[in-house]
């Protein structure tokens, strides 16, 4: 009974959303507008609860010392620090440490740490190419990295190849962003017969 | 309406058309069409198996996008793949994991495993935990799934759901585990990422098909096959485009 009537709920508000995307009335713009308010606050809530489980993993790692749990004992108590910090942000908007604390944490700690695991990303894809040559022994991987080189070189400043720049240029432009187009466009049809599914109730992640 | 509206709206009826008919004929033929071969979804029963007879786990990643934004259907299409992972190792005694990037993700997850565990009559072995909220930004979810992916005993690694270039990086952590890795993108470069770093790659709308292949419901195999007519369809839009547009613009159908 209870999944019945989360699924006629789930199935009603796809529809009547997807209608209202559709009819140009002042009624179906207030009704979206509404949908998404609710949504916004689901989706806060949701997040609290992930913050919450995000938590519990980590205590119960550290709770049973399993593998990494000094980490996870680092993330507790980081989360603590930035936690309090917050609270003292919003309860004494005045207070400098409140205020410079919690900007201090995410300018000068998470963003450089986030920017040196991006940077990492350059040696971690030329591993890979190489990785890739040796597992799959194939003309497709090696026209793979061939491809790959030859536009790396072609990006590269160097005066005297501008035919491989002209050349990495056509790639780029015309085989590599048409499959690109043609990808998204195979993309686009899965997401639409995805989002149909959910209405017709074929796909009930939040059902019993 | 505008014209890019109502060309919308063709599109989403002829999807919901097709849908039904392909599921009406399946129900009256008694028979399930034929589907081709994807390596990847075909080894997937085989490599459950494999994980939870070594004592190993599985990690299915969702993907650091929101549900309830762009990247609702790409979790989605991850939540068929676990829901079928789930069912096939309720009995390991080590469950899979599941790692997501939002809140909702990860209680739709949460759901998932639930419902797989009451399915094998085994409530008592569900644990909540093993669906995590990773990190909520796209980098601090992949420095969460290269750790879990360390820490936890990682035999097979499935990355299915929206995730950037930063999905190297996952793989590079799977590799160092020597995990099977199975990787489907909604973003083209990930998708290059997939094919290099990967085992087994889910490159375009193949990510889409997990519901078909593993769930074997008659609407997923219907909304497959609908799918395929309409790229038929958005093929020959393409090569035919350049010479009926003239044509409707002289009609004064389109500007």
């Amino acid at each position: 009974m209870t999944s019945r009537l989360l699924m006629g709920i789930a199935v009603l508000s796809g529809i009547t959303t997807l209608i209202l995307y559709f009819v140009n009335l002042q009624l179906g713009l207030d009704v979206r507008a509404l949908l998404v308010e609710w949504v916004s606050i689901l989706a806060a809530m949701a997040l609290l609860l992930g913050v919450i489980n995000l938590v519990a993993v980590h205590l119960r790692k550290v709770g049973t010392q399993a593998k990494g749990w000094m980490y996870s004992l680092i993330l507790f108590v980081s989360f603590l620090v930035v936690l309090s910090l917050g609270i003292v942000k919003l309860a004494v908007p005045a207070n400098p440490i409140g205020r410079d604390g919690v900007n201090f944490a995410f300018n000068y700690i998470q963003a450089p740490v986030e920017a040196a695991l991006a940077a990492l990303l350059g040696v971690v894809l030329i591993v890979a190419g190489a990785r890739l040559i040796y597992r799959r022994r194939n003309w497709g991987a090696v026209f793979f990295v061939l491809i790959a080189a030859m536009l790396l070189v072609g990006v590269a400043p160097l005066n005297n190849l501008s035919f491989m720049q002209g050349l990495s240029q056509w790639i780029m432009q015309v085989p590599a962003a048409g499959g690109a187009r043609g990808i998204l466009l195979g993309i686009a049809l899965g997401v639409l017969t995805t989002g149909l599914r959910v209405i017709m109730g074929a796909d009930r992640p939040y059902g019993e | 309406m505008s014209t890019e509206a109502i060309l919308a709206l063709s599109i989403v009826v002829l999807a919901f058309l097709l849908i039904v008919i392909f599921w009406i004929w399946a129900r009256r033929s008694g028979q399930p069409p034929a589907l081709r071969v994807m390596p990847a979804f075909r080894d997937l029963p085989q490599r459950t198996g494999e994980s939870v007879e070594s004592g190993k786990r599985i990690h299915v990643s969702l993907g650091s996008g929101a549900i309830g934004g762009a990247n609702t259907a790409s979790a989605l299409a991850g939540l068929n793949v676990l829901e079928a992972v789930a069912e096939a190792s309720t009995v390991s005694d080590k469950p899979p994991i599941v790692t997501a990037g939002d809140g909702a993700a990860m209680m739709l997850a949460q759901n998932t495993f639930r419902r797989a565990y009451k399915r094998q009559n085994a409530e008592d072995r569900y644990d909540q935990l093993a669906s995590r909220l990773a990190g909520t930004t796209a980098l601090s979810y992949t420095a969460g799934v290269m750790t879990t992916l360390k820490d936890e005993d990682v035999s097979t690694n499935i990355i299915i759901g929206s995730v950037g270039p930063e999905v190297a990086l996952m793989a590079d952590a799977g590799w160092g585990q020597k995990a099977h890795q199975v990787i489907g993108a909604d973003n083209v470069q990930a998708q290059a990422q997939a094919y290099v770093a990967a085992d087994q790659a889910l490159i375009g709308e193949d990510m889409f098909a997990a519901g078909a292949y593993l769930g074997h419901k008659p609407l997923h195999r219907a909304s497959l096959q609908a799918q395929d007519v309409l790229r038929i369809v958005v093929i020959a839009v393409i090569v035919l485009g350049p010479f009926i547009a003239p044509v409707l613009r002289s009609a004064g159908v389109i500007k």
